[in-house]
């Protein structure tokens, strides 16, 4: 099966945020760096990743762990960005519940041959709760406007993504049975939003407020 | 179905975020006529302070250290700067800042107190010496009036 014209570019829209940080480092605080880091990572993952599906290997198992940095990731610049005491707890409860669910879910099956849908949904859902209650603290204490606020593009960035791609991931071991092109078609949708995502965060790099 | 659902979700995403960028449009723009406000209210009260024919100023009450004061009272004192007008109220006798500093300590006001000051130059002006506590710091705010009396020395 040949890979579509949109998933290179999005597997090649990665670099953005990592170029975005590179390019910042010295003026991005270290929530940020940490960022950057992840992006680096990202950037990583998503070559095993594009090689693996290449040579017909099951890539689910980087995908598993590309999601379990990316949600740890998020939550730890939340957890460093709020101000309030609850806030923080509650981020801190759902990184550790989500890293234990994880752990949990991929004990059992190491190197999965289909999506793990239910965890990669439940830490969907983590990430868009938590963007939405980071965007209303925002609104709330930002003396500025939003666009110079690094958090407002990287909430905005995760709520598009995870909520345009809850239902593709949720359903996307019954769209692997319905056959691999029609699988390929849905998942456009997918690669859509990733470049709209990566582009919103590499915007945040270049912001007055970390 | 998988489409259909997926736009709409975006689409209340999208929604979402707009909601949030238009309020935050609007809590700016109300907190930018605020500040434009108190800017205008400063330079007003500025205005009325710099031109009053009475005399103003913000002082210590413990101390007499002036913290500011108008061009109205460096005249009727004689004085070129607030320093010097400092100085002018620190030489004056106890007895005569005595009563202003326990009726502000204890009351925190004190209305027409009469002062007579005998300046450099061989006049003795009188004055009425009203002032007002400022919050529970040892700050007040000061109104000088000169009376009509300007009597010669000798």
């Amino acid at each position: 099966m040949n890979i579509p014209i949109l998933a290179h570019f999005a597997a090649a829209s990665h670099i953005l945020p990592a170029y975005g940080g590179l390019s910042r480092w010295k003026k991005i605080n270290t929530p940020m760096k940490v960022f950057t880091v992840f992006w680096c990572v990202a950037v990583v993952l998503e070559i095993v990743e594009f090689v693996l599906g290449r040579l017909g290997i099951h890539n689910q198992f980087v995908i598993n762990i590309f999601f379990l940095i990316q949600c740890e990731c998020f939550l730890y610049l939340y957890y460093h960005w709020t101000i309030l005491e609850p806030a923080k707890n509650i981020i801190k409860f759902a990184q550790m519940v989500f890293f234990i669910a994880w752990m949990i879910d991929v004990s059992f099956t190491p190197f999965p041959d289909e999506f793990r849908e239910t965890i990669l949904t439940a830490g969907n859902v983590i990430l868009i709760f938590s963007s939405i209650f980071i965007l209303q603290t925002l609104l709330k204490l930002s003396t500025i406007s939003l666009l110079h606020n690094s958090i407002f593009w990287i909430g905005c960035g995760t709520i598009v993504y995870s909520t345009g791609t809850l239902i593709v991931w949720a359903m996307s071991n019954t769209m692997m049975k319905m056959g691999v092109e029609y699988f390929a078609i849905l998942w456009h949708i997918n690669w859509g939003f990733a470049i709209i995502a990566n582009v919103l965060y590499a915007r945040s790099f270049w912001c007055k407020e970390f | 179905m998988i489409v259909l659902t997926t736009s709409i979700i975006a689409m209340f995403a999208i929604a979402y975020i707009a909601i949030i960028f238009t309020a935050n449009k609007k809590i700016i723009e109300e907190q930018q006529k605020k500040i434009e406000e108190i800017r205008r209210s400063e330079e007003r009260y500025k205005a009325l302070f710099e031109n009053s024919l009475a005399g103003m100023m913000k002082f210590n009450f413990s101390t007499w250290i002036v913290v500011d004061t108008n061009q109205a009272m460096l005249d009727m004192f004689n004085a070129n700067t607030i320093y010097d007008l400092q100085k002018k109220f620190t030489e004056l006798p106890r007895e005569v800042l005595r009563p202003i500093e326990v009726s502000l300590a204890k009351t925190g006001m004190i209305d027409s107190h009469e002062i007579n000051f005998a300046l450099d130059i061989g006049i003795v002006r009188r004055f009425f010496f009203s002032a007002r506590r400022d919050g529970s710091e040892q700050l007040a705010h000061a109104v000088v009036v000169l009376m009509n009396s300007e009597k010669k020395i000798g």
